[in-house]
């Protein structure tokens, strides 16, 4: 939006409700036949006026009937307290200053005579007290009262939720740490099978090993005795082969 | 009362009939209700936004009116007076409603009451600060002039103009907000 028709926005609205000179009128005129922003806005304003006017119509449909209600309501009611009239109001001042004045003077007597020693109605004084200080105490106490249960109720849900919340977060606390001393139980219970398992898998391949050897040992010793059985043989017939023959060969 | 006490009555100046009022004449004051009720109630509405709270403010101000008629001194004045008190019945009345919301906490400022067949401009005024509201419905609603806008509310009709112009600057700002919305 320009400046110009920002500024010219306040005038159109005057336009709108008439509040224009002439000359200023035609200003805006001019303005509007040339920014078609400025002459939407106008258009809008208005509309809103025409449509203003109808509500005002719309309004007025029941206006009779709202009317007689007040009209007998007003039929119902006592007629007003004849206190100080027109006439009295309408009095020149030296009239008023001397009516106020005997006012004056008869309140000053009827205090007076009121507050002469007499007996006084206790219970009654009491009475009237209570009830006077009851009405104008109840309405403010009663609110009073409301606003405090509110407020209470509002703590006492506040540290209900507090509590809840704590009691919660406990819960949760002592489930894990179940949770991970379980975890760890079963954890160390099963390493130790898995360690006993191969414990005795070594020990299985341990004693293979050993009997494994021990049978090379004798395969050795087998070996090794027809190797000397073999050997004596071989010694005998080469002594045989290498012997003289007339010396006699003697096993 | 005859039908002719009845024009008779019709026919008296307003001065008239607020003084036969004041000394006690029922059918002087239900005159002058019929003749200012229209204006009563609009100001009402003009304060409080719905015709429901509308019609209780301006039963009440009646009814002040009635009981403090002697204290009107310039019965020329009816109009004015009686438009001033409804005024004060009025602002009183929001007073009361924002204590009250206040007190239960809610926030909800949507005027109730309003009829159905209103449309958005209705609810737009609605939603008008009723210092803006006031003006604006007096002038539109009531078809008043500025300056006797200005002589009811005590103010200079430079302020009714642009109370007037703000009213109107911030209902197109609600609808046309509205209107994107939608």
């Amino acid at each position: 939006m320009k400046e110009t028709c920002r500024e010219m926005r306040d005038r159109i609205a005057d336009y709108t409700l008439g509040a224009l000179g002439e000359r200023q009128m035609r200003d805006v005129e001019a303005h509007l036949e040339q920014c078609d922003a400025c002459r939407e806005y106008s258009e809008a304003l208005a509309a809103h006026s025409e449509g203003l006017i109808a509500l005002g119509r719309q309004v007025e449909v029941d206006m009779e009937a709202r009317c007689d209600r007040v009209l007998e309501t007003l039929a119902e009611m006592p007629a007003p307290d004849a206190g100080a009239g027109p006439g009295l109001l309408w009095m020149g001042r030296l009239a008023r200053l001397a009516v106020a004045a005997v006012l004056v003077l008869g309140v000053g007597i009827a205090i007076g005579r009121l507050t002469a020693p007499q007996p006084i109605d206790v219970e009654q004084l009491r009475a009237d007290l209570q009830n006077s200080i009851t009405s104008a105490l109840k309405p403010a106490v009663e609110q009073e009262t409301l606003t405090r249960v509110d407020e209470r109720l509002l703590a006492a849900l506040d540290a209900a939720n507090s509590e809840l919340k704590a009691q919660i977060g406990a819960q949760v606390r002592r489930d894990l740490q179940a949770f991970a001393a379980e975890f760890v139980t079963g954890s160390e219970a099963m390493v130790d099978r898995r360690l006993n398992d191969l414990v005795q898998l070594i020990e299985a391949a341990r004693l293979k090993d050993r009997q494994r050897v021990a049978r090379a040992f004798e395969q050795v010793e087998l070996n090794r005795r027809r190797d000397r059985t073999e050997i004596g043989r071989g010694f005998q017939s080469l002594a045989v082969l290498t012997s003289e023959p007339s010396t006699p060969v003697n096993n | 009362m005859t039908l002719k006490d009845g024009v008779a009555l019709e026919q008296r100046s307003e001065t008239d009939l607020v003084k036969a009022a004041s000394q006690g004449e029922r059918s002087a004051y239900a005159l002058l209700v019929k003749r200012h009720y229209k204006a009563v109630f609009l100001v009402c509405l003009g304060v409080l936004g719905n015709t429901h709270d509308a019609e209780d403010a301006a039963q009440e101000t009646m009814i002040k009116g009635f009981e403090k008629l002697r204290q009107l001194r310039d019965a020329d004045q009816f109009g004015c007076w009686i438009a001033r008190i409804a005024r004060n019945v009025s602002v009183n009345a929001v007073r009361r409603q924002a204590a009250v919301r206040k007190t239960l906490n809610s926030r909800t400022d949507e005027p109730r009451g309003r009829d159905s067949r209103n449309d958005d401009l209705s609810e737009a005024v609605g939603r008008l600060p009723w210092d803006l509201r006031l003006p604006l419905v007096m002038y539109y609603y009531d078809g008043r002039s500025v300056k006797s806008v200005a002589e009811t509310l005590d103010i200079s009709t430079s302020s009714v103009y642009l109370k007037l112009r703000t009213a109107i600057q911030e209902l197109h700002e609600t609808l046309t907000a509205a209107g994107d919305r939608s």
